[in-house]
């Protein structure tokens, strides 16, 4: 087991090319890391500048208190499981998991003991004599991380693991990794686009775009408190409602804010460095707008656009006369059935609309 | 819905022209030539007459044709080189690296050259003064192991290795093609399995033995398979370069002197058979060894 510390890592391509921009993060012994973003952002690059199959334009990348940037791969005490497996089809699953440790010249009875080791964590025990491609995709990823843990290695990296199975298998596969990071204690860190792997496995979450770290914390300070309109409207399936409008009233305790057609919004913000008409942008997340009466203080008239049944919850789809931004509004499955064209009047409670400056910043928010 | 009956008949009808072409220019003559070489055929009024096996008996005696058979057996010599020279040189094109389509390019035109002008071209090379030789003797005196700075090897004059040297020609001919075929294989290769051998610590060697050869054993077995008919089938290198002298007659250059030369029809007809046996013994023997173990 072991830290991963990076200090101010950049990577070019070329000299004009750069994809990862002066990268700082604090990994600890242990921790389940989630690197999250979208394609391009430079998630990938960075885990394979960590296990040592690009190189590091610049920075520093300590693993445990080791300078490893010029240490070769595989003698960084890291293993990697790659999204299309990568196991070796010419080999038995057993000869794919022992092959680190045959080439390192370990005895046949340790390698043995340790794939069967590897196999009965993984329960893959009855498929380590067969060969790949008689296995199906979830066998595949487990041989794949087995070939991982019979390293033995101080740090995991997981690069979209999950992305080639299919939604049950993922589901399955995504428990067993929780419970394996939790068996073995070993620090990880998992790449991935898919924000429910993110949200579900992670203690902490680095959401990276455009080769930089947006913001990192753990899945629900990311949720509840993103710290600009990136990982605002990046975290959260539906995303997160998000509307233009002008600041009314800005001070240190409820700031108000005026949308299209005068709409009036309160936030519990803390929006003293802003002045009135400054432009701003409000968010809030679907299951936060309230279905209210059309006497509720604050009550905007709007009207259903679509409605879709998931059986916990239901997703209706509403446009504010005026507004011509769809929002998402979730609510409990229980909720009075709603239909296309109904006329509702919602509100959006101040504690949990967040606004965000015109860079895109968040405001902090003031507790309730 | 189609009945099965109406379904095998579309289906046939999709294959005739290839087999009617395949049927046409490959087993037509391959049965014709089965047949002739079971008769004596007489050119003149095209008559045959059943021999019982007489043109076997000849060739199973004949010091010629034992000669021409062992030259072929010699000659597949020139299927490993060829085959390791080919995937060790697909590996280094394999590079993404400024200019590598110009080498692959370069490496593959001796095979569209045409087999006559390449060989005239070869000539020069072997000839007595030719540029092997002056480039070996421009060598060994520059290293103070020849008196005089040209050498005096008589490349395609020498029995002992004329034959040699004409597998050289084979082997800088075929190359290219070769080439591109395990460059195919090579590529076929996800990165991430090579990505993945060199987290588990395998160097270059390794990589290349343990992971790169095995994955690429199917092109392995086209390529040796190809390679050996080729080899076997030597002939118009011989006929080009050497003109079957100095120890270069093949078995199927014997094929071609009997049937056109001596008009034997029946006994060339009876060597192609042996030495498509030959290339079928050599196939099981692949293919028991690069084939996917069931």
């Amino acid at each position: 087991m072991a830290s991963v510390s990076l200090r101010n890592i950049r990577k070019n391509y070329t000299r004009d090319v750069t994809v990862i921009r002066d990268v700082s993060l604090d990994i600890d012994d242990g921790e389940f890391i989630v690197f999250v973003g979208p394609s391009g952002c430079g998630k990938s690059t960075m885990l394979r500048m960590i296990a040592g199959l690009e190189d590091i334009t610049g920075g520093e990348l300590y693993i445990g208190e080791t300078l490893a940037n010029d240490i070769h791969a595989s003698k960084r005490g890291i293993a990697m499981v790659f999204q299309s497996y990568a196991l070796y089809p010419h080999m038995s699953c057993a000869e794919n998991m022992g092959f680190a440790l045959k080439l390192a010249g370990t005895p046949k009875a340790e390698i043995d003991s340790r794939v069967q080791r590897a196999a009965e964590i993984l329960e893959i025990t009855h498929l380590l004599e067969r060969k790949p491609k008689a296995l199906s995709g979830g066998q595949r990823q487990r041989v794949a991380i087995g070939r991982a843990i019979v390293r033995n290695p101080k740090v995991f990296l997981f690069d979209e693991p999950l992305s080639n199975l299919d939604a049950a298998l993922r589901l399955n596969m995504r428990v067993e990794l929780s419970k394996l990071h939790q068996e073995l204690q070993t620090t990880m860190i998992y790449v991935t686009h898919d924000q429910v792997e993110a949200m579900t496995l992670a203690d902490r979450i680095v959401v990276f775009h455009a080769g930089l770290i947006q913001q990192v914390g753990s899945p629900l300070d990311l949720y509840e408190n993103p710290s600009n309109l990136f990982v605002a409207g990046f975290l959260g399936s539906p995303k997160m409602n998000l509307l233009a409008g002008v600041m009314l009233e800005c001070g240190d305790g409820l700031a108000s804010l005026s949308l299209q057609q005068g709409m009036i919004v309160s936030a519990r913000c803390n929006a003293s460095h802003l002045r009135v008409h400054d432009k701003v942008t409000m968010g809030i997340r679907p299951e936060h707008i309230r279905l209210v009466s059309a006497d509720t203080a604050g009550a905007l008239a709007a009207q259903v656009d679509l409605i879709e049944h998931l059986g916990d919850v239901v997703l209706a789809y509403i446009e504010i006369p005026g507004i011509h931004e769809v929002l998402c509004m979730k609510l409990p499955g229980s909720a009075p059935a709603l239909a296309y064209g109904d006329r509702i009047h919602i509100a959006f409670p101040p504690e949990h609309v967040l606004l965000f400056d015109h860079e895109g910043n968040a405001l902090p928010r003031l507790p309730a | 819905m189609q009945s099965a009956r109406n379904y095998t008949t579309t289906a046939y009808l999709f294959l005739a022209p290839a087999l009617i072409l395949m049927g046409i220019f490959t087993f037509w003559p391959v049965g014709y030539n089965t047949w002739l070489a079971f008769h004596d055929y007489a050119i003149a009024d095209g008559s045959a007459t059943w021999n019982s096996f007489a043109h076997f008996k000849y060739i199973y005696n004949e010091a010629l044709f034992h000669h021409a058979l062992k030259n072929s057996l010699l000659y597949l010599l020139v299927v490993p080189c060829i085959q390791l020279a080919a995937l060790v040189m697909a590996k280094l094109v394999n590079n993404r690296l400024p200019g590598m389509t110009f080498f692959r390019a370069t490496y593959y035109i001796p095979v569209i050259t045409a087999i006559s002008v390449a060989g005239v071209a070869w000539a020069f090379v072997y000839k007595y003064d030719g540029m092997l030789n002056g480039f070996l003797g421009w060598a060994g005196h520059a290293l103070g192991l020849l008196a005089s700075p040209q050498a005096h090897i008589d490349w395609l004059g020498d029995p002992g290795i004329a034959i040699y040297a004409v597998m050289g020609f084979t082997f800088w001919k075929g190359l290219g093609y070769y080439m591109v075929l395990y460059l195919a294989g090579l590529q076929a290769i996800p990165a991430e399995v090579e990505e993945a051998a060199i987290l588990d610590g395998a160097n270059v060697w390794e990589r290349f033995w343990r992971i790169t050869v095995p994955m690429v054993k199917p092109t392995i077995l086209l390529c040796t398979l190809l390679s050996t008919i080729g080899a076997m089938k030597a002939f118009q290198e011989v006929i080009v370069l050497s003109r079957g002298q100095a120890d270069t007659y093949t078995a199927l250059y014997y094929v071609y002197d009997q049937a056109f030369r001596n008009y034997n029809f029946g006994r060339a007809a009876a060597a192609g058979l042996v030495v498509t046996f030959f290339c079928m013994l050599l196939a099981i023997v692949q293919f028991r060894f690069f084939g996917e173990k069931r």
